[in-house]
């Protein structure tokens, strides 16, 4: 469209021009008549009802209450909206959120490890103390150092598809290492996969617990609250689990160190 | 205020002869304005009975029933308008018509007058429907803003800006009309 246009006094001469009021006589005879015939005509065609009829609301529809009061009413809904706007979140909701937060970074990082060392300690209510040293190297090699029945034993698990997706890692691979009773107690720390699968289960954050540090934040991993869980401490920075505490029923406590070379 | 014909739909006559008679001529004129041809009025003035009809619960309960009444006669003989344009501007062209009741002695400037008067109605046609509605009201009609705005369901300055958009756009499309340049094609 061009910048180009008419002046005033011109548009307003066209248009009076062209809407020129001359409707000729017989015209004019011709439309009054056709006017009231074509009104008769659209009240004697039938019509599809309307959605209003259907459901039964009146034509001549009125708000049940008067114009000031749903204005009051709408001002008190702003008003509310605003106060819990403006609220503090609920500590619940904030917990609930910080604790998925986590869990998805620890679950990621966990996916970008390349290597992990994790020194596994389990000791019952009577004293008795089992030790393991767990070096795993991607793509799927674990060496597990511990004290045997009859000395120190090292055992060398190579875990064909057994990467970090707990997902993607075949039945079988997941197994493997179950199937050597000894190596049961340090089961969930053989691979980063196989830790990622004991993490699974809601977090909470617990910064009143040991090992929370400015490096690092601790969370309580538990299916349901009050039930035994897991105390997680992990590294602010890579979000990789550094301290895994936890205790059964039966009382076994087990403390895991992790370290991520 | 009980109105004639509130408590019902089959008064239709009743309908007619409060609100729609006492209109008549203003809404004859208008889609004869808008259209200038009798078969093409008698068409507007069909379409804008059928939609009065269907919203004649709005018409009665609206607070100016009189510029909704002529609103809908006006966008009826605009959508005529658009919708049969380029035929009948082709019409126009080939036939001239003595419908016009100007009995012009000059044929040429009769031809010439009836292009004009069919590019401007075009232009308004063109225009979006709102503006269309408030300047044909406003330059055909003088209606007062107050009654345009009632038409339209929208606040008085929204009609005045209806208006001054609407004119503004027909000065751009009407450029081509304005004197010098439609004979030589220049700029005035």
């Amino acid at each position: 469209m061009s910048g180009r246009r008419l002046p005033d006094d011109e548009v307003d001469r066209l248009l009076r021009e062209a809407l020129a009021d001359d409707l000729p006589e017989e015209v004019e005879r011709d439309l009054r008549r056709e006017a009231r015939l074509a009104w008769r005509r659209a009240a004697s065609e039938p019509r599809p009802p309307r959605w209003r009829d259907r459901l039964g609301i009146p034509a001549a529809w009125r708000p049940l209450l008067p114009q000031p009061a749903l204005v009051a009413a709408a001002l008190a809904m702003l008003g509310v909206g605003a106060v819990m706007q403006a609220a503090p979140p609920s500590p619940a909701v904030v917990e609930s959120f910080q604790g998925r937060q986590a869990s998805a970074r620890v679950a990621q990082a966990l996916g970008r490890a390349t290597a992990m060392e994790c020194a596994v300690e389990l000791a019952d209510k009577r004293g008795h103390r089992l030790s393991y040293r767990v070096a795993w190297t991607a793509p799927g090699e674990t060496r597990v150092r511990f004290d045997g029945a009859t000395g120190p034993v090292e055992r060398v698990l190579r875990l064909p598809g057994a990467g970090p997706s707990v997902l993607t890692r075949p039945a079988a691979a997941r197994d493997a290492a179950a199937q050597d009773p000894e190596l049961e107690p340090a089961r969930a720390y053989l691979t980063p996969a196989a830790l990622g699968e004991r993490l699974v289960a809601p977090w909470r954050p617990a910064p009143g617990r040991e090992g929370a540090t400015a490096a690092t934040e601790v969370f309580f991993v538990s299916p349901r609250p009050g039930q035994p869980g897991l105390t997680v401490a992990i590294d602010t920075a890579t979000h990789l689990p550094l301290r895994l505490d936890a205790a059964d029923r039966d009382g076994w406590t087990q403390a895991a160190v992790c370290r991520w070379p | 205020m009980g109105l004639p014909g509130a408590d019902g739909v089959g008064d239709d006559d009743v309908f007619y002869d409060t609100y729609l008679a006492p209109l008549e001529t203003r809404m004859l004129r208008t889609t004869w304005r808008i259209t200038h041809d009798p078969d093409r009025a008698r068409d507007a003035l069909q379409d804008a009975m059928a939609r009065i009809w269907t919203h004649r619960e709005r018409v009665r309960s609206h607070p100016n029933p009189a510029a909704l009444v002529l609103r809908i006669a006006i966008q009826a003989a605009i959508d005529v308008r658009r919708r049969e344009g380029h035929r009948w501007r082709i019409e126009v062209q080939t036939t001239p018509r003595a419908a016009s009741g100007t009995g012009d002695a000059d044929p040429g400037a009769t031809a010439e007058r009836r292009e004009a008067r069919g590019l401007v109605l075009d232009a308004i046609a063109r225009l979006p429907e709102r503006q269309a509605t408030a300047v044909t009201m406003r330059l055909m009609e003088d209606a007062p803003y107050e009654a345009i705005a009632a038409a339209l369901g929208c606040a008085e300055p929204t009609a005045r800006v209806h208006v001054l958009r609407g004119r503004e756009k027909l000065k751009r499309l009407l450029h081509t009309l304005a004197p010098g340049t439609r004979a030589d094609g220049g700029e005035p």
